[in-house]
Formats: C-alpha cells, structure tokens, sequence
C-alpha cells in the first residue's frame, strides 16, 4: 500500500469517525426525554421561539429525515442557533477559535522548551538525583487540577508580584501566564516520555554506532538520538489533543479569556444545549484532525515507516 | 490527560499467574505503599467521618453557622476552634474536607468501577472476536476518544435537569427501569463512568490479543473449549493485572474529573460538601481567607497523586519488562 | 524500582503547600500598584469630582454576563441602563439631584390641565449616521415601545398616551396622542393627567431613534444601534466585548473619555484583582470584595459606596392566614432585630423604617419606627390569640447572596417569638412567579428599585389594592385598604406637589400602620474605582454616569 492510499484510507476513517459523532450528538438531543424544542431553546423558550425552533428544525417529520436534514446542515458548516444568547453557534465558535487556538500553541511551545531540555539531560545523567527529582516532579504535576493550579498561579505571579495580566485578553501578553500553567501540567509528563525515549535510543545500536564513529557527545545527543526520541512524542501530543483542550477549558476560566473553553462552560450554565453541541463537535474535529496530521506527520518523519506498514 | 503513558510500550506479562507471586512483591514497593497509605487515611476518615461529627471532633458540614462568620459576615481564618479556618456560609472548613473525600472517594471509585466494566467488556470482546465488531468497537471508541472527556461529561451533566427516562416500553410499566436525569451521586458517577472507559479499551484489547495467540489458548481451543470459557477461564484472569493497574490510574482520572465537574458547578449538587465546589466557593473570598481554596485543592492533589503512585506502583510489580 | 519517589513526592507536595501558605501570608502585607497609587493619589485628588476634567483615554469597563441588549427599548437593568445611556439620548434628562432638567429639547410645556405636554427640540442634535434627530423620530420611538412586536419593558409606563390602548390592540395604526406639527415641535396628549409621565419621559425608554435606520436594521438594530448620545458602537463581540467610541456630531458637555471598552467575563474575585492590578477602571464589587476593600485603608478610598433607592423588604400576605391579621404583622416588625441584618450585609445597606427610600429625595418625618422588641411581639402574638407562636413558610430567592443570610437570620429571629418559618429557597424566576400569584406565598424577601424618582414608584405600584391581579401582581403582600386605596388614586390624579406630597406621606402613614411588610434595608452598592478615575460620585438616579467620568492623563 503506498502513501497515498494509506492517506485516503485514514481521511475515510476519520471522516466516518466525525461522522459518528455527529450522529451521536444528534441522537443525544433527539432521543433525550422531553419536548425537543424545549431542550433547544433553553430557559428562555417563549410560544413563539418554540414554533421558530419547531419550524426549522423540521420537527413534525420523522427522525430519519431530521438526521439528514441535520447532517446537511453540518456539511454546509452551519452548527445551529443559540437562542439563550440569540448568535449562531458556529460564529460564536469562530471568533473564540483563534485565543484558543494562540492559547494552546503557546501552551505547547513552552512545555517543549522545558520538557526537551529536562528529557535530555536527565537521560544523559540518569540514576542521579536530579533524574529522580523530575520524574517526582512530572507525577506530582499529573495530580494538580488545572483549575486550582490556575487560581494560584494567578493570585502569585500576576496578583501579587505583577508580572503578568491578571485575567482577560488584550494582547500576547494575556497568553503567557495562561500557557506557563498548562506548561506546568504537562511539561513533566513529557520531560519523562522524551526520558525514556532518550534513554532507548541512546542504548540502541545506532547511537552506539555513531559514538564509535567519533562523533562527539553533543552531536550525538542532538543529532543523532533526539530526533529519535522525538518522534513518539508527536503521536502523544496529537493524541493528547483532547487532554489539552481539557486543560484550557479550566485554564480560559480562571483567566477570563474569551476562548472556547469559557464558551462552553457558560452554555453548561445557561443550559444552552445547541451550544454545548457546537463546542463538542469542534473539539472532536479539533482532535480528528489533529490525529490525522499526527499521523501523517509521523510517517514522513520517521524512516523506519516509509514506504511501508 | 489521558493514559497514553501506559497505551506506549507496555508489554505482555509473560508470567502465567502473576497474582501470586506479585504480592509480597507489592508489599515490599514503596510506591505501592505510598499510595496506599495516603488513600487508606483519607478512607477512614472519609468513613468515620460521621462517627467523629458524634464525638465532636468535627462539626456539622451542611448547616450555615453564623458563629463562624465574624462581625462583617466574612470566614474566620484558621484558629484553635476552626483548624483551617471557616467557609463563606461559617462551616468548618477541615470537617467539609473529610466529608468531601466520601464524595470524592465514592463517585471516583464507583466511576472507575462504570469505566472498568465498560472497558474490559469492548475490550475483551473486541481483542477475542476480532474482525468486523473489533473494527466497530474500535471506531466508537475513537469517537469517544475524540472527545475531551471534561466537555462530554459537561455535555450530560447539561442534560440532567429532572425529566425521567424511560427504559422501558411504554406499556410495560416497570417503574424501577425508570431513571430521573438529576443531578446526584448517582448520576454524576455515572457520566463520569462513561466518559472514562476509552483509555482503558486499547490496553486491554492489545493483552488480548497477544494472549489469544499463546500455546496454552490453542491448546484449550483445540481440545474444544467454547468461546465463553476461553473468554473466562483464560483471557481474562490473565488480563486482570492490567486492569488492576488501570483500574488504579484509572481512579485518579476520576477524581479528578469529579474535582472539575465540582468546580464548574454541574457535580453533585450543594450543600453536599465536594472539594471541587469549595473551591468554587472559596474564590471570591481568596484573597482574605486563601485557605478554602488551598486545602481541598491540596486534599486532590494527595489523593490524584497517591492513585497516580499506586498505579506506578502496581504497573512496575505486575509488568517489569516495561523500562522503568 | 526508585525506592525514594513516592517519599519525594510527597515531601514535594508538602513544600508545596508549606510554601503556597507562607507566600500567602507575606505577600498579604506586600504593596500592589494600584493601592500605592491611591496612597500618593489621595493626596492630590480623591476619586470624587475635582480637578480640570481632561478629555481623551479610554474607559475599562467589566460585565460578568453580556448585557441582554442594549437597545433602549428592551434594556432595563442597572448594568445596561449606564451604557444606553452613552448611546442614545432624549427630551428631559436629571441634574446631579432628583430634578428634572430639559435635555435634547430646547423648552417644554405641559397644559393647566395636565394633559398635554409641548417639546421644542433643539436644533443641531444629530444621530451618530449624520442625520438631525426630529420629532418624528421621538414618534416612532413611542410607538416603537407601544408596539407589541417589540415586547418591551417599558410598554406600560407609556400607556397612559391617548390612543395607545387602541394602537397596541391594533385597531390604529399610529397612536392618536402623539403628533410632530413640524420637525422641531412634538405633542404628546395624555388621556388622564399623570403627574409622573415627565419621569417616564426621562427613563431610557423614551430615547430618540433613527426611524430609517431601525426599520432597515429590523432585528440587527441590537448591533447597529445608532443614537444622539455622546457615544456610538463601534463593536459588540456577543460574550466577549463591547466597544463604545466617540459621537462625532454629539455637541453636549459630556463625554470625557474618547473610548469605552466592556470587557465581558470573569467572577467578581478576578475583577477585583484587575481592578487592584489597574487592569480595570470600574468593577461592581461582590460582598466579599467589598469588606475586603473596606478593612485596608490603602485600599478603602477606591470603594465609592453607591446608596440606591431600593428596598428590600419582608412581605406579608395578607389575604393568608395568620397575616390576616394586623396584630400579627405588627408582631413580626417588632420580632426582626435590623441591626444584626446590617452586619450580614458588611455594612452595605442602610436600615429601612419605612417604605419609600431616603435615596428618592423623599423622606417621610412622622413614621414611628417598629423597634426591635421580643417581648412586645410574644406579646401581640398572645393578644391575636396565638400564645405558643404558629408555623408557616417563608419563601426567598436564593441567587442573592444576601437574601440568603437574611433569611436564615430572620428565620432565627422569628424562632424566638415562637414563630417556626421553614425556608423555601427558590431560584429568581420560579420566586417571582410565585409571590406574584395569589394565595401561593404566605411570607417572604423581595425587593424594589424605583423605576424614577417619585413616591408613587413605590406606594401606588405596590400598595394600590385596585392594581391586584391573580398573577404577575407587584404587590405581593396582596394589601388592599380603601382608605389607602384612595389617598393614591387622589395623589395620581393631582398635578399639585405639594398637594401629592401630603397625601402619599398620609398614605405611608396608614401602609405602615396595618404593617403589611417589614422594611428591612435599602441596599448600598459597593462600586470599585480606579484610583484614575475623577467625577465618580454617585446619582441618586442614574447611579453612575460614565458620560462624566475623566481620567488621568497616562
């Protein structure tokens, strides 16, 4: 099989995948008991935005032709209406997207500049304290929620010492403190993942083979056993898409930035289900095509999977 | 955070019966121990907790108590009467922390026990059967995996506004297949069951299928054994300790989403003392009484972090080969 | 196996807190920037009015929710009303007091009968789109809150214009009492004299509106709103921000600042630290910011406590037993020690002894208070014939914090009378439901913001027996006295002050007697400023005007 049938076959399975998730979303508020446009429209739901809602969601026909009517409607990109807050979901989705978005490629950016240099070393002076102190620190900070972690970060190093925005968005700067606490989270996690993958490479025959040819330590460290050790890491982070978005979900609240994940916790408080909907088929694209990229990115990089399968 | 730290790299345990030589072993790890230790302190307070309200060791945790509120209506900080002082509707703030690990222990526990069920049955079936149910049962899991576990249980916790479900025909009236969707323990244990079981599947389905191609599986089918033996008899006491190590991780999850749904205000719903809504809480009253905010946090922390410890524990005891 | 780990970590953890707990405590007494600045700032100038206002800079404003909407037919809340008003400006407008001042008309008149009011516009008044506001456009700004399509609040202070009942039927197309003779001139004919239709016309609702623009925007008016106020939309980001600039064609006085910015989000606890953190220049402060800003003198001189006319208040139903009975009624005003309740409020209230708040400019001399007396209560009780106290419900809502530790005091208090009210807590909409229908809530908190200052706000609307309804009923302690019943229908009825005056104080009088309610407190806002900010005193009205906020140059 060749690369690109390889590439089709996953785009068909992801597409089925997103598929099937929509399909589930839809059942979720369809088969759920109670009148549907009750559900829909939310609290505020007034004689005449329940006839609207019965109206254009086609409600009086049966549910197979609503499946299709609302899977058309997804391909054409439209995720619905809020009536709690009178916008269309997917425009309300779309201006969050990119301090999200800024959001967590800040987050992930910070966490590699701490976690390479952290995973390298502590392979290369393994055993020693400092290698046991990282791996305590990377469970301890695999315990720490997101939210609380979040609060303290704020109260000290914005609150008190002003070094950073407190909260809400005006610019790169309201990012930093934000991604330093989903650094924190997920940085130790992958300082030991490239630990250990540093740590195989480096026993492996190949490094062993380019120490034999002389090549100095630096050299082997960083060009020969870390690309190495890298290449697992970009399958986890593009399957651990959805842990990420997990965080920033807490991590927008606290820090009141107008992103998705403050988004969807308003609509839980609202009760606004076609909202809640909107933001869970975002992120199950969000985390299909992440595991697609991932996973294409991961055959072109690594040379043992070329080719083959 | 998903378990992808497991999903990479775990091997089969090649003993046969691991149960029985890993236990001294697990007795000597300090990780195993550790863990434990932590969460069996928090069990017994969490289950003594009534007892101790009796004698007077700790107070009430429901009621407002206006004694505990100063002369502007604020928390009083941490003193002789209250440890760590009192919340914004003047309860002892330690008392409310020892009935929070009920909460949490309980929903955590139930919710992995939902998870493992769920898990190890797509996992089993999907490792045994293979071909085209393996394929589906794989896809729906992908659908699940897709999905940030957090929003998905939002998502349902959204939906739990009092309404009854009915499992049954119409006609037939069993009124105890009748659910009421509000929100309690029940409930929240069981989203967070639900949305929990995808880390498990692929872990369990991969020791299947490795343990299903093993000499004495032939053997057992080649002398006639049905399926259902196989199923029972042979994979899955080979695949428990697995699933006890996930299990443990597993719990950890838990708690931690039961901590996230507290704290968004869609967990078990109030007065119930749970240490995700005391943080909730505390936050307005942060800056002049930083402990209702600090101590459930750290109470998370201790017992997130003591599940995360066993499990390590566990996973270097019932699988060495793994590094480190 | 690393033996040491788990001891590592948990040693870790421990630090962790050890150092979370000792930083907290340090930094507790370590300065913050805005405190120091209002330190040096309180110096030279205090956030009260003073100083060469300077224009230019721009307003940071907060909303934890986004505003429902802004378009002044619809908005009617204390957040939504300050920004209508940078938007949209109309006839009469309020000095710094309770006074009635004419605003974008030139000079008005009302007829000796008090029923024809005559406004001359002034001439230069244009929209923010260029276009010379007319009196058409007050016309279909009336209509436009008349019309039921609209589903505005206001609909109802506006009915007592001739034809209005005919037009909201739909049996006229336009509402007969208002006429335009000419650009500048408008004539508004009431059916009945109404003394307070001069505040309605006051109120946001009776703003002017570009009629070409709304009827073309239609339903997106709401995001193209274009009015003659100091300011124009310049962007409305639904949950995220607004953002107000300058009105290039508005020629008033006001209007200080060249932009607003409503940043939309947070809790109250974040807001604060921005606040403190110069992040933001206003945050309405929750009760425990409050206190907190209260206890540290660097900080106290940013708090601008805003007293309101409300009152919150204990209700009685009267057509339920036992609050049937007046002896009853009494007996409970004399059971509520309101001095305790001020304290769960952190001191952000004043007691109420009366109904008609003191804010409103409107104080009535002669009211008895009803001390805080057990014994005269138990006493009462006996008398009415209960001797060992009775039980009944009492209902509040459980979204006000303070509702909440009012109620459970009050529950207290009544307790030690012999009176055993179990709670009822209930959220905003179901509350306001209930208490408004007949026969369903027996005891009960509620509270009431005046709508424009005059005592008929509060008497007429919630006393009048004649205004009952079974549901949807303001008067929710259901009280119907003829006497009084007629004292108020004289008042309304009257275009005389001072005749108005001496009624409604007659009236108060005889409500207090049959005690229907406990008046409990008039509620305090406590509003955050930046120490930047000048000419933040409150209205007793508007209660606070950004329009006339100025900064500090930066």
């Amino acid at each position: 099989m060749n690369f690109l049938t390889r590439f089709l076959t996953r785009l068909f399975w992801s597409g089925v995948t997103l598929l099937g998730t929509a399909v589930l979303v839809f059942f979720l508020i369809n088969v759920m008991p109670g009148d549907v446009a009750r559900i829909i429209a939310g609290p505020k739901a007034t004689p005449a935005v329940l006839a609207e809602i019965h109206h254009s969601y086609h409600l009086d026909e049966p549910i197979w032709k609503r499946l299709g009517y609302y899977l058309n409607q997804l391909a054409h990109g439209d995720l619905g209406h809020s009536y709690v807050t009178d916008q269309s979901v997917t425009q309300a989705i779309l201006t969050r997207l990119p301090v999200t978005a800024s959001l967590a490629a800040t987050a992930v950016v910070m966490w590699l500049l701490i976690a390479v240099p952290l995973g390298v070393l502590t392979a290369k002076y393994r055993g020693r304290w400092f290698d046991r102190g990282v791996l305590v620190a990377a469970t301890l900070s695999l315990s720490l929620p997101a939210f609380w972690l979040a609060r303290m970060l704020q109260y000290i190093l914005a609150f008190k010492l002003g070094w950073f925005p407190v909260a809400g968005f005006r610019g790169f700067t309201s990012l930093l403190l934000p991604g330093i606490t989903l650094a924190f989270l997920f940085a130790g996690y992958y300082a030991r993942l490239i630990h250990t993958n540093m740590v195989e490479v480096l026993d492996s025959p190949y490094v062993r083979g380019a120490r034999a040819s002389g090549a100095s330590e630096a050299t082997v460290l960083f060009r020969h056993a870390l690309p190495n050790a890298l290449i697992p890491v970009v399958t986890v982070l593009g399957m651990d898409v959805a842990g990420l978005l997990g965080g920033v979900l807490f991590t927008e609240n606290v820090f009141a930035l107008p992103g998705i994940g403050t988004l969807a916790v308003q609509s839980v408080f609202n009760l606004d289900v076609p909202m809640i909907m909107g933001t869970v088929l975002l992120s199950a694209t969000l985390v299909v095509s992440a595991n697609l990229a991932v996973d294409i990115l991961y055959r072109w990089i690594d040379p043992r999977i070329k080719g083959g399968y | 955070m998903s378990e992808a730290g497991i999903e990479i790299g775990l091997p089969v345990a090649e003993s046969a019966c691991p149960d029985q030589r890993a236990v001294p072993e697990m007795l000597r790890s300090r990780l195993v121990l550790t863990g434990s230790g932590i969460i069996f302190l928090f069990a017994v307070l969490a289950i003594a907790a009534p007892l101790l309200t009796q004698w007077h060791i700790l107070r009430e945790p429901l009621l407002q108590n206006l004694n505990g509120l100063d002369a502007d209506g604020m928390p009083l900080s941490p003193c002789r009467s209250y440890l760590l002082g009192t919340d914004n509707l003047g309860r002892d703030v330690l008392s409310r922390l020892v009935y929070g690990a009920r909460v949490s222990l309980t929903v955590g526990i139930a919710a992995m026990l939902t998870a493992t069920c769920i898990g190890l049955t797509i996992g089993l079936l999907s490792g045994f059967y293979g071909g085209k149910l393996d394929m589906g049962l794989m896809r729906f899991t992908d659908m699940n995996l897709s999905i940030p576990s957090i929003l998905l249980a939002i998502a349902f916790a959204g939906l739990m506004d009092g309404k009854v479900l009915h499992l049954h025909p119409a006609w037939l009236h069993w009124r105890f297949l009748d659910l009421k969707l509000q929100r309690g323990m029940v409930s929240v244990f069981l989203i967070i069951g639900f949305v929990s079981w995808t880390g498990m599947v692929r872990v369990i389905r991969a020791q299947v299928l490795s343990i299903k191609e093993r000499d004495f599986v032939h053997a057992s089918r080649a002398l006639g054994a049905s399926n259902g033996r196989l199923i029972f008899r042979h994979l899955l006491p080979n695949v428990i300790p697995t699933v006890i190590v996930l299990a443990a991780m597993n719990t950890a999850s838990t708690i931690m989403l039961e901590a996230g749904l507290g704290y968004l205000g869609v967990g078990v719903p109030p007065p119930a003392p749970t240490w995700g809504s005391m943080i909730a809480d505390g936050q307005a009253y942060f800056i002049s009484a930083p402990m209702i905010v600090i101590a459930p946090g750290v109470a998370i922390v201790l017992t997130v972090l003591a599940f995360n410890l066993l499990g390590q524990g566990l996973q270097e005891v019932l699988d060495p080969n793994r590094a480190r | 196996m690393k033996p040491n780990r788990a001891i590592l970590a948990v040693v870790a953890l421990l630090c962790l807190v050890l150092s979370l707990a000792i930083a907290t405590e340090l930094f507790r007494h370590s300065s913050n920037a805005v405190a120091s600045a209002a330190t040096t700032d309180s110096a030279e100038s205090s956030p009260a009015s003073d100083g060469q206002p300077r224009r230019g800079g721009t307003l940071h404003l907060v909303e934890p929710t986004d505003f429902r909407s802004l378009d002044p037919a619809i908005a009617y809340d204390t957040e939504s009303v300050p920004i209508v008003r940078l938007l949209f400006r109309g006839l009469l407008d309020y000095d710094n007091g309770v006074n009635l001042v004419p605003a974008q008309a030139k000079d008005w008149n009302i007829s000796p009968d008090g029923k024809t009011y005559t406004f001359h516009l002034r001439p230069g008044i244009r929209f923010a789109d260029g276009r010379e506001v007319e009196a058409q456009d007050y016309v279909f700004s009336f209509e436009r809150i008349l019309d039921p399509a609209t589903e505005s609040p206001g609909q109802g202070f506006f009915m007592g214009i001739q034809g209005a009942a005919e037009f909201v039927a739909g049996k006229a197309k336009h509402v007969s009492g208002l006429s335009a003779p000419d650009p500048r001139t408008l004539i508004i004919k009431l059916k009945d004299p109404q003394f307070t239709f001069r505040y309605v016309l006051a109120m946001t609702f009776a703003v002017a509106e570009p009629r070409d623009v709304v009827q073309h925007y239609g339903k997106d008016f709401e995001i193209h709103l274009d009015g003659s106020g100091p300011y124009r939309l310049t962007g409305w980001k639904r949950g995220i921000r607004v953002r107000l600039a300058r009105n290039p064609f508005y020629t008033g006085p006001d209007g200080y600042v060249d932009a607003v910015d409503v940043m939309i989000g947070g809790d109250s606890s974040t807001e604060a630290m921005m606040l403190e953190r110069g992040e933001l220049d206003r945050v309405m402060a929750g009760p425990p910011e409050a206190i907190h800003f209260e206890r540290d003198p660097r900080l106290r001189s940013l708090l601008v406590p805003v007293p309101t006319a409300n009152t919150d208040y204990l209700f009685m139903n009267t057509e339920m037993k036992p609050f049937d009975q007046m002896l009853v009624r009494r007996a409970v005003n004399y059971a509520i020690n309101k001095a305790r309740l001020l304290r769960l409020t952190g001191g952000f209230a004043t007691i109420a002894n009366g109904i008609v708040p003191p804010a409103m400019s409107w104080t009535n001399p002669g009211l008895p208070p009803y001390d805080y007396d057990p014994d005269k209560a138990r006493a009462l009780l006996r008398q009415a014939g209960f001797p060992n106290g009775f039980k009944t419900t009492f209902s509040y809502m459980e979204d006000n914090p303070i509702f909440v530790r009012v109620a459970q005091d009050i529950q207290q208090d009544l307790q030690q009378v012999g009176i055993d009210a179990s709670l009822r807590p209930a959220n905003f909409t179901a509350f306001d439901l209930e208490s408004s229908s007949r026969h369903q809530v027996p005891l009960g908190i509620w509270g009431w913001f005046q709508d424009y200052p005059d005592p008929s706000d509060f008497l007429d609307v919630l006393f009048n027996g004649r205004y009952i309804t079974p549901t949807d009923c303001n008067n929710v302690a259901f009280y119907d006295n003829p006497a009084v019943n007629r004292l108020l229908d004289q008042a309304t009825a009257s275009v005389d002050p001072a005749e108005r005056t001496r009624l409604f104080l007659r009236a108060e009088d005889l409500i207090m007697d049959d005690a229907p309610w406990v008046p409990l407190i008039h509620e305090v806002l406590p509003v955050l400023y930046n120490p930047r900010v000048h000419n933040t005193a409150p209205h007793p009205v508007w209660l606070w005007r950004y329009e006339w906020m100025w900064l500090n140059p930066s």
